[in-house]
């Protein structure tokens, strides 16, 4: 099983993320003639307070993604209304030096801005198919996948 | 807006669909064309049929569950 080990930040626990079409659409693309858009590399907050996982609209614009679902989002900014968002799906890597971990078609939300050091928050739903160890006194982290 | 007809096909049809609640259901216009065990299953039959028309893929529930996130992370809305 490939284990991620890295430092807890002052933002937390970070990843890196390959970012493309999915599967699906990749092949529907590739049908049409159309040209498969560049991946997209992305750093990635760990966090288990998130339902989902969801990237900054800017950073995933290359992708030419279309709207293919929706979900009810509640956040501290909205209160307890839930407010309605678009999901779209993608192909996301855990990044790995030997074995990432290949996810073909993950249904994701996007959001206006996060931070300058990261543009992702890996929700439970990859967090699902992990291991995630956090070592507060020894300040790192690992994901087992 | 994208999926608009869609979206408001799933809200009529919902009570017809909830006899597979927790499945997923893939909507383009007007029509229900199928539902599915899996997300991707949903996803992968909508671009067989519809390449890179829109189309809808959503989760049946009779109530929707929200997704949470303790961060505020500003979504997009669609309103």
């Amino acid at each position: 099983m490939p284990i991620l080990n890295g430092p807890i930040t002052s933002d937390g626990a970070i990843i890196e993320l390959v970012v493309c079409v999915s599967e699906p659409r990749r092949q529907a693309l590739q049908n049409a003639g159309k040209p498969i858009p560049a991946p997209v590399v992305i750093r990635a907050l760990i966090d288990s307070g998130a339902t989902s996982t969801n990237m900054v609209a800017s950073v995933i614009q290359p992708l030419g993604l279309s709207a293919s679902g929706t979900v009810q989002v509640i956040t501290p900014s909205t209160g307890l209304a839930p407010v309605t968002v678009d999901q779209y799906d993608v192909s996301i890597l855990i990044v790995h030096p030997e074995m990432g971990k290949f996810f073909d078609t993950v249904p994701i939300l996007e959001c206006q801005t996060l931070s300058s050091d990261f543009h992702a928050l890996l929700g439970r739903d990859l967090l699902n198919y992990c291991s995630f160890f956090y070592d507060g006194p020894g300040q790192f982290f690992s994901l087992a996948f | 807006m994208a999926l608009e007809q869609e979206l408001a096909t799933f809200e009529r049809e919902l009570p017809r669909l909830l006899d597979r609640a927790g499945k997923f259901v893939l909507i383009k216009g007007e029509d229900v064309v199928s539902t599915w065990e899996t997300y991707r299953d949903a996803i992968q039959e909508g671009y067989r049929l519809f390449l890179l028309e829109p189309f809808l893929v959503k989760k049946i529930q009779a109530h929707e569950v929200p997704h949470l996130f303790t961060r505020d992370i500003k979504p997009i809305c669609r309103s």
